[in-house]
C-alpha cells in the first residue's frame, strides 16, 4: 500500500518536471523555432511546387496526411518509423554527451550484415525463428564495434568523430557491396543480394506491413529516455555533454566513457540494420541503408534529444519519406523533393537556434575574466 | 588588523597623496562652480515593478577619481550602461560639459568623449593592438588604413600617460593586465574625456592592480575624469577622491574619500551593520593527517609542468592558506589533490594509504570535496536544473535499484537552498539563472552535505558581494570545527590572514614558506609571493 502511494508520488513529479520544462523560458522558445522552421520549410516548398505547376495542398496532402489515412499506410509509415526511430536512438545517446555520430549509415550496413550472416548460416536454419535473437545480438556487436572504432579514435587520438563516422560510412558501404557480391551472395540468384535469411519478424496484424520492429523500437526509445533521465550512467552522459570541465570535476572519465558511448551508440543503429533486413527486406542487398542514417541525426537533432521530440519529429520524417512515393505517382513531383524539405528545415532550425543562442561567440569573442578565460 | 591596513599600504609603490591631500584644493574648485565633466541628475530606470536607478545623481570633475560602491545588484551596472548609451533612462537628464545631451548608443557616448573599459574585453583576439584600434578609424570599405599613422599616435599616447605595451603582438598573446591596457588606450585614441572602469581589478592579480592604479593616477593628472566601478573598499579608499554609495538603486551617500573609512562605507553599501570578523576559530588543536602530498608534481592545461614537488600535509581541524600570484601551481595543487588533475610524480595519501590519482572515484568516495573557482562551468552545469547540479560529484545519490529516486535528490536540494538561503525560484531553475552569490552557496551546500574530511576551496569568494562571501567563510569555519581539513587558495589576503591556521606560499610550483598569520605581515608574504627571500630583499 505504501509503496503504491509512494509510486503516485513518483509518476506526479516526474510529470511536475516535464511542465516546469515546459514553461522554461529557452525550451519553448526551442519549439517555437522548430515549428515555425517546419512550417517555413513547407512555404518555401510551396513556391516550388507552384513552378512546377502542382497544387502545394495536393501535393503536401500526400506527403503529410494521407500516410496517416488508412491502416496498410500507416503500417508503410511503421516500416520507415523503424529504422529511423532506433537510429535516432543511437545517434541521440551520441548528440547528449556532445559526441557526433554521423556514422549511422555506416554502423546500419554492418548490422544488417551481422543478422545476414546468422540469418543466412546452417546455425541460423536449424535455429528457425531463435535466429532473430541471435542475429540481433550481431547486429549489434558488429555495429557497436564498428562506431566503438570512432570512439577509441576520438578517446586516444583526439581525431574529430565527425570525421571518423563518416568515413567508416563509405568502408562500410563498400564492405556491404563486397558481401552481398562475393562471401554472401545468393548462389541460386544473378543479382547481387544475399540468400533469404532463416526467419522474419513476425507481422502484427493482417493487411499491413507492420512488424515487430516497430515494438522493438519504442521499447529502445523507452530505454533511452530511462537510462537518460533516471540513471547514473545517463546522469554522467548529460554532465558530459553539458560540460566537459564539470565532468572532469565530477570524476568522470572522458576517454572511458567516449568509447562506451560510441559502443552504446553503435548497439542502436545496428539494431535498425537487422529489423530493416528480418522486417522488410528479408535479404541483404545493396543501398539498404538508404538515407536511414542521417534522417536518424535529422530526427534526434529535430527533437532535441528530447524522447517525445524524437518519437514525434521521427513520425514526421518517416511520413514524408513514405508520402513521397505516394505524392511522386500522383502528382509527378520526384519524391526526391522531400530530401529539399528535410534541408531546409535543418537550415531553419539552425538559422533560428543561432539567433536565440548566446552572443558573443563570434569573432568578437567575450573575453571573461581570469582564470574562466582559460577554461 | 589595524596593523595589517598599513602593511597594505607600506607595499604600494604609487602614493595617492595626491587625491587625499587635494581635499581642500578641491573644495575651491566646487565653490567655483567648475563644471563637472559629466553630469547625471534624477537618473531614473526601472524594468518592469523593479526600480533599478533610483534619482541617482552623479558628477564627475576632470582630474578626479569617482568612485561607484555598491554591492551586487546596487544598480551600478544599469547605471554606466545609461550613461553608455546601452539603456535609456526613463527620467533625468545627462550634461556634458553643462550641456545637455541626449546619449543613445556607445556610438554616441564615444562621440561624448565617454569611453568604458568593461569587464569583458571588446577586443579582436587575433589582430595586434594596433590593429584593434585602427578598426575604430574608419568604417568604410575598401579605404586603406594608415597604420603608420595609427601607430604614431598610439605611441604618442603611450608616452604621454605612461602606458607600456606591447602593441604589435597579437592581443591573445598578452596577458589579461596587457590587454586591459590596450583597452585604456583604444578609448584613450577615440579622444574620452571620461573614462569608465567597470570592477576593473576584478580580473587582475594583484601586482597588476598597482600598475593599473598608476595609469588611474596618469589620466587623472591630465585632467581626465574616472568613474571607478568596485565593491572592494581598499581599492576605492585608495584611488579615488569622491565617492558615491548607492543601495538598492538609490544613492545612500556622497562623500569626500578622505572623510569616508571602511566601516563607514561598508554600514553604508549593507545598509546595517554585518560583522565583518571572523570570531576566533584558532583554539582547538589540529587533528590527524588526512590527506598529504609527497613531492607532488603536476602539469597545466598547457602540459608546462606547473607543479615542481611539493610536500604538504593537511590535518583534520585545521584550514591551510595558499598565496601566490595566479599561475604558480596552487591550482594544480588543488586540482591533483582532489583527484580531478592526475599527478606527473610524488604521491598522494589519504588517511596514511597511497592513492592513485587517476583514479577520480577513490577522492570522491573519501569525501574530499572540491569547490572549484569557475563555478559556472566547471562546479556546475550550467544547463541542468539546480536538483540534477546537486547530484554533480556524488557517487551516491539515493536510488532505488538502478533508478535514481529523484524525488528524494529534489527534497534535499530543496532542503539546501533553504538552509543556505539560496535566493532561487527553486529546484527546477536552470542553475545559469543563478548569480555568483547564490551559486557558491549552492556549491558549498552541495560540498558540506556530508561533512567532507577535506574541503578544498579555490578562490571562493571571488567576486561576490560582502554578505555572500561574509557567509561562505563562516561556513568554511563551520566545516573546519566539524574536523574537516580545509585548503583555501585565495587572492585575498583579508581572506588568507583572517580563516588559515597556517600560511604556505607558492611560487614557481614550490612551497616558498609557511606562517602562521598571526607571526607575519602581508608584506612578507607578499615578497615571498613575488619569490624574494623571507627577508624582504628581492632576489
Amino acid at each position: 500500500m505504501e509503496k503504491q502511494t509512494e509510486e503516485k508520488q513518483d509518476n506526479k513529479s516526474a510529470f511536475g518536471e516535464r511542465i516546469s520544462r515546459l514553461h522554461e523560458e529557452g525550451f519553448a522558445k526551442k519549439l517555437l523555432i522548430i515549428l515555425l522552421s517546419v512550417f517555413a520549410a513547407l512555404l518555401i516548398g510551396a513556391v516550388f511546387l507552384l513552378i512546377l505547376g502542382v497544387d502545394p495542398f495536393t501535393a503536401y496532402f500526400y506527403l503529410l496526411i494521407r500516410p496517416f489515412r488508412s491502416f496498410s499506410s500507416i503500417g508503410e509509415l511503421s516500416i520507415r518509423l523503424t529504422p529511423i526511430l532506433l537510429t535516432a536512438v543511437g545517434v541521440s545517446f551520441a548528440f547528449s554527451a556532445k559526441l557526433s555520430n554521423l556514422g549511422g549509415e555506416g554502423q546500419i550496413c554492418l548490422g544488417a550484415i551481422g543478422m545476414t550472416l546468422v540469418g543466412t548460416s546452417a546455425l541460423g536454419e536449424s535455429l528457425g525463428a531463435f535466429s532473430l535473437p541471435l542475429g540481433m545480438a550481431a547486429a549489434a556487436l558488429f555495429a557497436a564495434l564498428w562506431a566503438g572504432i570512432a570512439g577509441f579514435v576520438k578517446s586516444f587520438f583526439k581525431a574529430s568523430e565527425i570525421i571518423t563516422t563518416l568515413l567508416l560510412n563509405y568502408i562500410a558501404l563498400q564492405l556491404l557491396s563486397w558481401c552481398v557480391y562475393y562471401p554472401l551472395r545468393d548462389p541460386e540468384g544473378n543479382i547481387p543480394q544475399s540468400a533469404k535469411i532463416a526467419a522474419e519478424l513476425p507481422r502484427l496484424f493482417e493487411g499491413s506491413r507492420m512488424n515487430l520492429g516497430i515494438i522493438i523500437a519504442i521499447a529502445a526509445m523507452i530505454i533511452y529516455a530511462v537510462v537518460m533521465y533516471r540513471t547514473r550512467f545517463g546522469f554522467k552522459i548529460r554532465v558530459l555533454g553539458g560540460s566537459p570541465e564539470a565532468a572532469r570535476y565530477a570524476g568522470i572519465k572522458r576517454t572511458r566513457y567516449y568509447i562506451v558511448i560510441m559502443c552504446l551508440s553503435g548497439v542502436f543503429t545496428g539494431l535498425a540494420g537487422a529489423i530493416e533486413v528480418a522486417g522488410t527486406q528479408t535479404r541483404l542487398l545493396e543501398g539498404l541503408a538508404g538515407s536511414y542514417g542521417l534522417t536518424g541525426v535529422v530526427a534526434a537533432l529535430l527533437g532535441m534529444l528530447d524522447p517525445i521530440g524524437v518519437t514525434l519529429s521521427s513520425i514526421l520524417l518517416a511520413a514524408l519519406e513514405s508520402g513521397s512515393e505516394a505524392m511522386q505517382v500522383k502528382t509527378g513531383v520526384s519524391s526526391l523533393f522531400v530530401n529539399m524539405l528535410e534541408a531546409l528545415i535543418v537550415l531553419f532550425i539552425l538559422l533560428g537556434m543561432s539567433l536565440i543562442s548566446e552572443p558573443g561567440k563570434g569573432l568578437l569573442r567575450k573575453k571573461s575574466a581570469g582564470r574562466e578565460a582559460k577554461a | 588588523m589595524m596593523q595589517r591596513s598599513d602593511c597594505i599600504n607600506g607595499t604600494l609603490p604609487f602614493e595617492c597623496s595626491m587625491e587625499i591631500c587635494g581635499s581642500e584644493m578641491e573644495d575651491k574648485d566646487r565653490m567655483q562652480n567648475r563644471t563637472p565633466l559629466l553630469e547625471l541628475k534624477g537618473i531614473t530606470k526601472s524594468f518592469g515593478s523593479f526600480v533599478a536607478n533610483d534619482h541617482i545623481d552623479l558628477r564627475v570633475y576632470p582630474g578626479e577619481v569617482h568612485a561607484v560602491l555598491g554591492e551586487n545588484g546596487a544598480g551600478k551596472s544599469t547605471l554606466m550602461n545609461i550613461i553608455y548609451g546601452m539603456y535609456k533612462p526613463d527620467s533625468g537628464t545627462i550634461s556634458i560639459n553643462g550641456e545637455k545631451v541626449r546619449i543613445r548608443s556607445p556610438k554616441d557616448a564615444i562621440r561624448h568623449k565617454i569611453g568604458m573599459v568593461h569587464q569583458h574585453f571588446m577586443l579582436v583576439e587575433v589582430l595586434s593592438a594596433i590593429d584593434n584600434i585602427s578598426l575604430l578609424e574608419d568604417d568604410r570599405l575598401f579605404v586603406p588604413r594608415d597604420r603608420k599613422k595609427v601607430k604614431e599616435r598610439i605611441e604618442k599616447l603611450q608616452q604621454q600617460y605612461h602606458i607600456d605595451v606591447d602593441i604589435e603582438s597579437p592581443v591573445e598573446q598578452l596577458g589579461i593586465g596587457m590587454q586591459q591596457k590596450v583597452e585604456i588606450l583604444k578609448l584613450l585614441y577615440t579622444g574620452a574625456d571620461v573614462l569608465i572602469f567597470d570592477e576593473p581589478t576584478a580580473v587582475l592579480p594583484p601586482q597588476e592592480c598597482d600598475s593599473l592604479f598608476e595609469i588611474i593616477g596618469n589620466l587623472t593628472a591630465e585632467g581626465k575624469g574616472v568613474i571607478f566601478i568596485s565593491h572592494k573598499l581598499d581599492e576605492v579608499l585608495r584611488i579615488s577622491r569622491r565617492i558615491t554609495v548607492l543601495t538598492r538603486g538609490r544613492v545612500v551617500k556622497e562623500l569626500d574619500a578622505s572623510e569616508a573609512d571602511r566601516e563607514g562605507l561598508v554600514r553604508l553599501m549593507v545598509g546595517e551593520d554585518i560583522d565583518m570578523q571572523i570570531p576566533d576559530h584558532r583554539e582547538g588543536t589540529a587533528g590527524e593527517v588526512v590527506v598529504s602530498a609527497r613531492g607532488l608534481r603536476a602539469r597545466d592545461k598547457r602540459k608546462v609542468m606547473t607543479l615542481n614537488g611539493v610536500d604538504l600535509d593537511i590535518h583534520a581541524g585545521e584550514i591551510v592558506g595558499i598565496a601566490g600570484v595566479d599561475g604558480n601551481g596552487q591550482t594544480e595543487l588543488a586540482e591533483t589533490l582532489a583527484g580531478v588533475r592526475h599527478a606527473k610524480g610524488g604521491k598522494v595519501f589519504i588517511d596514511g594509504t597511497e592513492v592513485s590519482t587517476y583514479s577520480p572515484r577513490t577522492f570522491v568516495r573519501n569525501h574530499i570535496q572540491y569547490v572549484p573557482a569557475d563555478r559556472n562551468n566547471i562546479g556546475s552545469v550550467p544547463d541542468f536544473p539546480l536538483y540534477e547540479n546537486w547530484l554533480l560529484r556524488n557517487y551516491d545519490p539515493p536510488r532505488r535499484g538502478p533508478i535514481i529516486d529523484y524525488h528524494k535528490v529534489r527534497e534535499e536540494a530543496a532542503e539546501a537552498i533553504e538552509s543556505y538561503d539560496v535566493r532561487t525560484r527553486g529546484v527546477d531553475e536552470r542553475t545559469a539563472q543563478l548569480s555568483g552569490g547564490n551559486l557558491q552557496k549552492f556549491i558549498m551546500a552541495r560540498s558540506l552535505r556530508e561533512t567532507p574530511k577535506l574541503l578544498i576551496c579555490e578562490y571562493p569568494t571571488r567576486g561576490l558581494d560582502i554578505r555572500a562571501a561574509m557567509f561562505i567563510r563562516e561556513k568554511i569555519v563551520e566545516a573546519k570545527k566539524a574536523g574537516c581539513g580545509v585548503l583555501l587558495l585565495s587572492g585575498d589576503f583579508d581572506e588568507l590572514f583572517s580563516l588559515s591556521d597556517r600560511l604556505i606560499v607558492m611560487y614557481k610550483g614550490k612551497i616558498v614558506g609557511e606562517r602562521r598569520p598571526e607571526e607575519t605581515t602581508v608584506r612578507e608574504i607578499g615578497m615571498l609571493m613575488m619569490g624574494g627571500a623571507a627577508d624582504g630583499k628581492a632576489d
